[in-house]
């Protein structure tokens, strides 16, 4: 389990309280900063034109200062389509950025992403069983909703894997969700070639490729209490995170509860990011690019690194998905599809340079 | 974490072989059955005006006021105003103009209706010693275009989707057929003389089927309703039914021109179409749904508006287009659901389809395929668009071509 590259783990830089709260509120400031500036750009671009004032008075109104300009019709592309859409992208991506640096932490690999428990993989499986099964058509939440549970019941069986006989293994944790995701992955794309039924085919693709060109102020209030609630816990234990990276039996000595630590690290990981693939598709790369920026930039310290994660991942996919909206418009781009051309080269980045380093 | 990506990375293949495969149509590519465009049926009903098509039965016809029977000649030139639709006869016709096959692009020796005889795709020249009895489809459309020129019992084998009657204009006829998966196994071990392949098909099936030794023609599927009468004579001649070819390209060229004639002088409504799977997709330029759309004498608002091909679209794509008449081409549950989304969307309320409510379900088998079927999408269209026009008109169905 031993990664080929290297992780800075906490201890490689011990940083004092003033020192981390330095940091985090730097770049706090300056990721929400950016992230206003760019909701609010989300807010005003699209295919179709609103007039910047119309959607600034609109926002402002929002926030009960002054009245609206915008014609009813843009009020309602704003409100009912482009603020659902950007709330969403930003706590998917928030999900997926924290959750990534949680798994890259854990497994001190830094090839580790929001799936590699087989929870993607999971979420696939359940949208699969939704859609094959015709339950999407009859509610809008089913697809979710089974592809929530898809992802938590892959955690579950990986979970159980890697506890046989009493003894929990993160290697086999590792191993046993190749190994699920592998046969998950299998019965999603079986179903695909084998249906008869071309509508089925057809949704089963587009709903993995990811997007959220479905997104309902409905969807951010499912998913965001499960995503925020998730991030704060682990958040709250991330210094323990830092003790557990430097060895099980310092962090034991020093009052850590490695078991729990570990334990809370996993599931809250797993479950919110099974809220975000439930909701947004399979949205490959934000996961494992921006812990890893993020890294590069504040240092290692989970206390900063993982809420910069999750600041870092709501700004990157609200950028994609503003991009994926706009460069083909009136059509569009799955954002799925954007991100992995962003983060396959990164990826391919990371590839070379650890191999370089090996030589 | 390989399996993880591994994933992703094949549903991106996936996505990306889908998307070639709505940029064509009809097709059996290799392993994986990926149809056309669409996947749907029914249709709105030629008189109805501003009344979704949801509420359309199926398996009604238009109401007509004048009863069409295939008895007549193909027409070559048809009043504007009329109130029958021409039909050719489907009796078969003992000698036929040969000249119509003289500047048929394929036919090496348009002197030459003997055999054997040759004809040269992009798979090269295949000759055939004798008309062919065992002839094996790879795609839908081409199946179509078969069916109506010959005893479908002559085609070897069917597909799973063939029998759809929301996607397929054969499904009855495929129903009694033999039918087969996509392993190029099953088609070999179907021992047919001829196999016809579109220009979607994957180059590895082709080459296997010729490394079994069975001649493969691969003919082109166009997305307008007038240019698949090469590919229609082609193949008539291919099969030695010349008179049938010449009789469904004739009544397709009357039909055409009794649309084009009908709406001669009208402006031109600007038409969305686009489905919903799981996102939205509307159908822009190079498109079938996009061709029959201005066949009908609509103006396709998607192309119009720069998407090319089958594009995703979010309902505020929707509202900047502004189409003045939306339709949706894909199965009715699926269309019913969209329809009403679309309608209920406060975004879409002052959007002139939306606003009059110009929203109709039609039938994607008509929309979806490349053949002859498409001609049934642009007349059910045409009518729609312009009801007054077609008033006291209807149109056959081709099935009168396939039961014989």
């Amino acid at each position: 389990m031993a990664s080929e590259m290297s992780l800075h783990n906490g201890s490689e830089r011990v940083s004092t309280g003033s020192g981390v709260l330095r940091r985090l509120l730097l770049g706090g400031l300056i990721l929400s900063g950016l992230t206003l500036l760019t909701a609010i750009v989300a807010a005003s671009v699209g295919p179709f034109t609103v007039p910047f004032t119309h959607t600034a008075t609109t926002l402002l109104d929002l926030i009960g200062i002054g009245e609206s300009t915008a014609k009813p019709t843009e009020q309602a592309i704003i409100q009912s389509i482009r603020l659902p859409r950007i709330f969403l992208a930003f706590i998917v991506g928030a999900a997926l950025g924290i959750s990534g640096g949680i798994m890259q932490g854990l497994f001190r690999n830094s090839m580790a992403d929001p799936g590699i428990i087989g929870v993607s993989s999971g979420g696939a499986t359940g949208a699969v069983v939704a859609i094959a099964s015709g339950a999407a058509t009859v509610s809008t939440f089913f697809l979710p909703v089974f592809a929530f549970i898809g992802s938590a019941a892959a955690m579950a069986v990986v979970f159980l894997i890697a506890s046989v006989g009493g003894r929990f293994s993160m290697a086999t944790l590792l191993l046993g969700g190749i190994a699920v995701s592998s046969f998950l992955g299998a019965i999603t794309t079986a179903t695909i070639i084998l249906t008869d039924d071309l509508n089925v085919q057809r949704q089963i693709i587009f709903w993995i490729a990811g997007g959220f060109d479905t997104a309902r102020w409905e969807s951010v209030q499912i998913a965001a209490p499960i995503i925020v609630v998730g991030a704060l816990i682990t958040i709250f234990v991330a210094r323990d995170l830092n003790l557990l990276l430097v060895s099980e039996d310092e962090a034991r000595s020093l009052g850590v509860r490695v078991a729990l630590v570990r334990n809370t690290l996993l599931i809250s990981a797993s479950l919110i990011t099974g809220a975000a693939v439930a909701f947004s598709g399979i949205i490959a790369f934000v996961g494992l690019v921006v812990p890893h920026v993020v890294r590069l930039i504040a240092g290692a310290d989970h206390r900063v690194l993982l809420p910069l994660s999750a600041l870092g991942g709501g700004l990157f996919l609200l950028v994609a998905d503003t991009a994926a909206r706009i460069v083909l418009s009136p059509a569009e781009l799955r954002v799925g599809v954007l991100t992995a051309m962003i983060g396959a080269p990164f990826f391919i980045f990371l590839l070379l340079r650890s191999k370089a380093r090996l030589l | 974490m390989m399996g993880v990506r591994g994933v992703v990375v094949l549903m991106v293949a996936l996505v990306a072989m889908f998307v070639v495969a709505c940029g064509g149509d009809d097709e059996v590519a290799t392993s994986v059955p990926v149809e056309p465009t669409a996947t749907v049926q029914v249709a709105a009903e030629p008189e109805a005006t501003a009344v979704p098509a949801t509420e359309v039965p199926a398996d009604v016809e238009p109401v007509s006021t004048v009863a069409v029977v295939p008895t007549e000649k193909p027409v070559a030139t048809v009043a504007p105003v009329a109130t029958k639709a021409p039909v050719a006869t489907v009796e078969p016709v003992e000698a036929f103009d040969e000249s119509r096959f003289s500047d048929v692009e394929g036919i090496v020796d348009p002197t030459n209706f003997g055999w054997p005889r040759s004809i040269e795709t992009s798979e090269g020249v295949i000759t055939l010693d004798a008309p062919p009895t065992r002839i094996h489809s790879l795609s839908l459309g081409h199946s179509e275009i078969l069916a109506a020129l010959v005893d479908f019992d002559r085609l070897t084998a069917v597909y799973s989707f063939f029998v759809d009657e929301e996607q397929s204009n054969i499904a009855k006829l495929s129903a009694s057929a033999t039918m087969i998966g996509f392993d190029p196994e099953e088609v070999v071990a179907l021992e047919p003389e001829v196999i016809v392949a579109s220009r979607f098909t994957n180059a590895d099936t082709v080459a296997l089927m010729k490394g079994a030794g069975i001649p493969v023609a691969r003919t082109s599927l166009e997305n307008s309703a007038l240019g698949n009468v090469p590919n229609i004579l082609l193949m008539g001649y291919m099969i030695g039914a010349e008179a049938e070819a010449i009789a469904l390209a004739d009544e397709l060229e009357a039909r055409m021109q009794f649309i084009s004639d009908v709406l001669a002088s009208d402006e031109s409504p600007r038409v969305l179409s686009v489905s919903k799977w799981t996102s939205a997709f509307a159908a822009g330029s190079g498109t079938t749904e996009g061709g029959i759309i201005e066949q009908a004498g609509g103006i396709n608002a998607a192309a119009d508006s720069g998407i090319e091909g089958h594009q995703q679209v979010s309902i505020e794509s929707i509202a900047a287009v502004n189409p003045d008449v939306i339709i949706v081409p894909q199965p009715l549950d699926g269309a019913n659901a969209f329809i009403e989304e679309l309608t209920s969307s406060p975004a879409l309320a002052q959007v002139p389809a939306v606003k009059n409510g110009e929203i109709y379900y039609v039938p994607p088998r008509y929309h979806t395929t490349l053949s002859h079927w498409n001609v049934r999408g642009i007349e059910r269209l045409a009518s729609l668009l312009f009801p007054s026009h077609f008033s006291g008109v209807t149109f056959e169905d081709f099935e009168h071509w396939s039961e014989k």
